[in-house]
């Protein structure tokens, strides 16, 4: 027994001797840390240095185990992981600054022609609105002018004017329809051709209003009826000389609304009247 | 000329500091000397104090410094070689910590310019 405790002391206490220093112990661990940071990817050469300075402290505690050189030697190889660790970092910041500098500047060049594009479609687009707007414009102003142009020959019969709800032409009662009658007399038929032509020239696809109006003699329903029945008079002349039927509509308005005072023989022959109102054309898209 | 003779006359005063500092002294400065001094040098002139680490890294090269001296003047050759190289790997150590702080703060200020701008389609 006791020469049992004379063999397993001395064992022990070299077994002690020779166990790695505190130092050495977080060297390793340091090293191993550094391996799985990201100086295994971006700076290798730094972990390489690592790893001799830990080798260098491995051998100096083979030589002196605890000694001062292995206690000193495994601090540098701590220090050393550590630096490797911070390389490791300082490369992975400035990938992702220059990363990031590349997709701003990517980013940005996007936007430019982003807005740019946008701009140069703005830019068409209005241009192609001018273009269709003044189109527009030159087909009303040509058709007001045809209008004009056609029913000049129309004379005393007939006056036209440009207002809010379209062209009027207004046809003289008295010179059209013979007093208290609603049959066209042989003058206006000839002046309707001509209405008729006009139309059909210039405003085939426009909404035709014919309205009928009398003066205030006589009863409010008499003249109703008489101003309608004119008015349908003049719609069935224009369409069966070509001017579509869908597009033409008439309507009775009586005495309802007089254009002059009904007190004189003028004012009367004034109000007694058939307008033909051609509506103006819908905006273009 | 002029510069000539001031660089000719800094030369001859480093000799002669030298000179006396050898004659003044019964021990020379170890070899890893002077690669330490530089390295706490460049890691101070970086602003390594105003980084929390990387000031206590500089602290900790310095004290090594003043140890190596006391180790040196002692006449431990050995113990003052080892002692400064770990005064060196501390400040190369402060430096990059700087540095890396810096890069990060880059990293960072670069990423949010990224995420200032409008997302595209």
């Amino acid at each position: 027994m006791k020469s049992l405790i004379f063999v397993f002391i001395p064992a022990l206490t070299l077994a002690c001797a020779s166990g790695p220093s505190q130092e050495l112990i977080g060297a390793r661990s340091a090293y191993d840390d550094a391996r799985m940071s990201p100086a295994a990817q971006h700076t290798p050469d730094r972990l390489l240095e690592a790893k001799q300075a830990l080798d260098r402290a491995e051998r100096a505690h083979q030589d002196d185990a605890a000694g001062f050189d292995e206690k000193n030697l495994a601090y540098i190889a701590t220090r050393r992981s550590e630096l490797a660790v911070v390389y490791g970092s300082f490369e992975a910041d400035r990938r992702e600054r220059a990363t990031a500098e590349a997709t701003y500047k990517a980013r940005q060049d996007q936007i430019r022609r982003e807005q740019s594009g946008e701009l140069e479609q703005t830019r068409a687009q209005l241009g192609t609105a001018q273009t269709t707007l003044a189109g527009t414009q030159a087909e009303l102003d040509k058709q007001r002018s045809l209008t004009a142009a056609a029913l000049a020959s129309l004379g005393e019969a007939a006056k036209v004017k440009d207002e809010e709800r379209g062209t009027v032409i207004t046809l003289d009662g008295s010179v059209f329809f013979a007093s208290g009658k609603t049959t066209l007399l042989p003058i206006a038929e000839k002046k309707l051709d001509e209405v008729a032509k006009a139309l059909n020239d210039t405003a085939a696809d426009r909404t035709i209003v014919v309205e009928g109006h009398t003066d205030s003699n006589g009863s409010d329903s008499s003249n109703q009826k008489l101003s309608q029945d004119r008015a349908d008079a003049v719609r069935s002349y224009l369409v069966t000389h070509g001017v579509k039927s869908e597009h033409i509509t008439s309507v009775g308005k009586g005495e309802s609304t007089p254009v002059a005072s009904n007190d004189t023989a003028e004012g009367r022959a004034n109000n007694r009247r058939v307008e033909i109102i051609i509506q103006k054309a819908s905006p273009s898209r | 000329m002029t510069a000539q003779i001031k660089v000719l006359g800094a030369g001859v005063t480093l000799s002669l500091a030298v000179a006396l500092g050898a004659c003044g002294s019964t021990h020379t400065m170890p070899a890893n000397y002077a690669p330490a001094q530089t390295a706490i040098g460049a890691a101070d002139a970086i602003g390594a104090k105003n980084e929390p680490r990387a000031a206590l890294h500089l602290k900790m090269a310095r004290d090594a410094v003043a140890q190596a001296e006391t180790l040196a003047r002692h006449g431990d050759e050995h113990e003052a070689e080892l002692t400064l190289e770990r005064a060196r790997t501390d400040a190369e150590l402060a430096l990059m910590v700087t540095r890396e702080a810096a890069a990060r703060r880059e990293a960072s200020t670069a990423k949010r310019e990224v995420d200032s701008l409008p997302r595209t389609n």
